[in-house]
């Protein structure tokens, strides 16, 4: 697999290449993040 | 022989092997410190139905694994039917859903999903069911993708966490 870090932004992963997100990738990742409904019950055991 | 049991040097007939059920599509490993994992690929005119697993890795942070087709980020229906394990019955829906938000589980001791994927490649409505097994509740998860569109990717989403490592593994249920 392939890396590639330049700024903080998160990493996505397609098929076996892992990059940073674009700007437009990274866009749509805030928007997915603001309009997400609450999460449920999560805590480890 | 008697199907699905062989014995070591018998010949695989064609109508046995035809009589196969499921047949693996494609594996991926997750990389390290990941937001999403897009598999290309992974669905065509080779089947109808499809399984998608995931198992192993962990996630920073215990959280939700959510599925989008292809391209699609909005327009989903998607809803859960769940119960705590001390037995309270709970649902969530949506009908514009960004994706199918609770198909599976990352959690830090692990990544859980076993997805049903029906039709996605036909030009039909794409209808999904998955699980949702967290340590606090667990329940079943539907969506529909409300569309026509062919579908030949898909992208597991990780909600404010990164996972690390895992497999997620795609198979074709012979038509």
């Amino acid at each position: 697999m392939s890396t590639a870090t330049e700024t903080n932004r998160p990493l996505i992963q397609i098929d076996d290449e892992i990059r940073e997100m674009t700007d437009e990738e990274y866009a749509a990742y805030l928007e997915m993040q603001a309009s997400a409904p609450p999460p449920l019950g999560q805590a480890d055991e | 022989m008697t199907y699905p049991v062989f014995a070591s040097g018998d010949v695989l007939n064609a109508s046995d092997m035809n009589a196969v059920g499921l047949w693996l599509v494609k594996t991926q490993t997750i990389g390290s410190g990941v937001s999403s994992v897009t598999v290309t690929g992974a669905f065509s005119a080779e089947y109808d139905n499809y399984k998608i697993t995931v198992s192993g890795g962990s996630a920073s942070t215990s959280t939700n694994l959510a599925l989008q087709l292809g391209s699609k980020t909005s327009g989903y229906r998607t809803g859960l039917l769940y119960h705590s394990w001390a037995n309270t019955s709970l649902a969530v829906g949506s009908t514009t859903g960004s994706s199918m938000v609770y198909a599976g589980n990352a959690l830090t001791n692990g990544l859980y999903a076993n997805i049903d994927v029906n039709s996605p490649f036909l030009s039909t409505n794409t209808f999904v069911s998955g699980q949702w097994n967290s340590p606090n509740d667990a329940g079943v998860s539907q969506m529909q993708t409300n569309d026509t569109t062919s579908y030949t990717a898909f992208t597991l989403l990780i909600s404010g966490a990164t996972i690390t490592g895992g497999t997620i593994r795609v198979y074709g249920y012979r038509n």
